[in-house]
């Protein structure tokens, strides 16, 4: 029981510690980024290096990416103070995200598709 | 207690929407799209202050933050599958991402919607901690970029499977990296109901690249264009 508040503690302490440590390196060099996204590329930059252990921040981690939709559940309670908004714009909003969805996922969805078949046939040729 | 009145409804709700995605019919919505309806609905009947509820509900949005850290721990897990096929998968990240904030843009801006609307919008694919960030940076609105996020999410985890089946894409790294990058996590947990390993490992590493390179190429794009 002890371990584990305590494996979960360290964790956390490790990502806050990660997101202060950007939050700060962007203010010093003023860059246009989330902190959030730079400490993740800090995460694995420091995991693969090995300056962080794996197990450190496994159970922390796997727990908040589970529940990464709990956390979001608020702001869609915010919508509220934004209802006019909405209901002015609900159309456009519904018609652009069916557009660019769709687009989006036949585009990379054929590029993928064909470009690994392409090296694939590359490959072939150059063994033969 | 009343001071945790937020905080502990929006858990319960949840909890409960979690539950319920076990009936067939409810199997289809997210969990967080029916604990959103029913926390707007209790705030709407009982006239309740969205100030008051998220007074302490906003510890949960505070958990975002160390969360969006988190997703750098998949990112080392499967940075093997990132040095496989380099150029086309590093490719299609990059283009995936230019090409949903363009599309955007220009569907937005056709449908004459207003500026902030579409800063709202620009980040959609991106999983929501991601793009939560990535509006506030770009002056959009947080609350409905996740709102937009997950509908997106909604979409593309609906029919993303059926679309690619019928433009005959069967690669598993096509069909995950595609749904990934488009629909983030919602696409990501279908990819888990429906496909291989494969599918949702290049699913979840695509969600959190493109995620970054958005962060990246949004607000360079906005500052282009003015």
């Amino acid at each position: 029981m002890l371990k584990t508040i305590f494996d979960y503690t360290r964790g956390l302490v490790i990502l806050v510690t990660f997101y202060v440590i950007s939050a700060f390196i962007i203010k010093l060099f003023n860059i246009m980024l989330p902190p959030a996204i730079l400490g993740l590329a800090l995460l694995a930059a420091a995991l693969i290096s090995g300056i962080i252990k794996e197990e450190w921040i496994e159970k922390t981690s796997n727990f908040l990416i589970k529940n990464m939709a709990m956390f979001l559940v608020p702001l869609m309670g915010g919508l509220i103070v934004y209802k006019s908004l909405l209901f002015k714009n609900w159309f456009v909003i519904l018609l652009v995200i069916f557009i660019t969805t769709t687009l989006l996922i036949v585009s990379i969805g054929l590029f993928v598709e064909y470009g690994l078949k392409f090296l694939e046939l590359h490959k072939m040729r150059k063994t033969k | 207690m009343m001071n945790f009145f937020g905080l502990i409804i929006t858990i319960i709700f949840y909890k409960t929407a979690e539950f319920l995605k076990r009936f067939p019919i409810l199997s289809k919505l997210p969990p967080i799209v029916i604990a959103g309806m029913l926390i707007i609905f209790v705030l709407e009947y009982f006239h309740i202050d969205f100030e008051t509820y998220n007074r302490s509900a906003s510890y949960l949005t505070l958990l975002l933050m160390p969360a969006t850290v988190a997703l750098g721990y998949p990112i080392y897990k499967n940075i093997e599958l990132l040095k496989q096929n380099k150029r086309i998968i590093y490719t299609a990240f990059v283009s995936a991402t230019v090409l949903a904030i363009v599309l955007t843009y220009l569907t937005a801006k056709f449908c004459h919607a207003d500026l902030q609307i579409i800063e709202s919008m620009l980040p959609k694919s991106v999983t929501a901690p991601i793009a939560v960030e990535i509006s506030k940076n770009i002056g959009g609105i947080p609350e409905l970029t996740a709102c937009v996020v997950v509908l997106t999410g909604v979409f593309g985890g609906m029919f993303g499977h059926k679309i690619l089946e019928l433009i005959r894409v069967k690669n598993d790294i096509a069909i995950g990296l595609s749904i990934g990058a488009a629909s983030h996590v919602v696409g990501t947990a279908r990819c888990v109901e429906k496909g291989s390993e494969k599918q949702i490992v290049m699913a979840s590493v695509a969600l959190v690249i493109v995620g970054v390179l958005t962060a990246i190429i949004a607000p360079l794009f906005l500052h282009l264009i003015r």
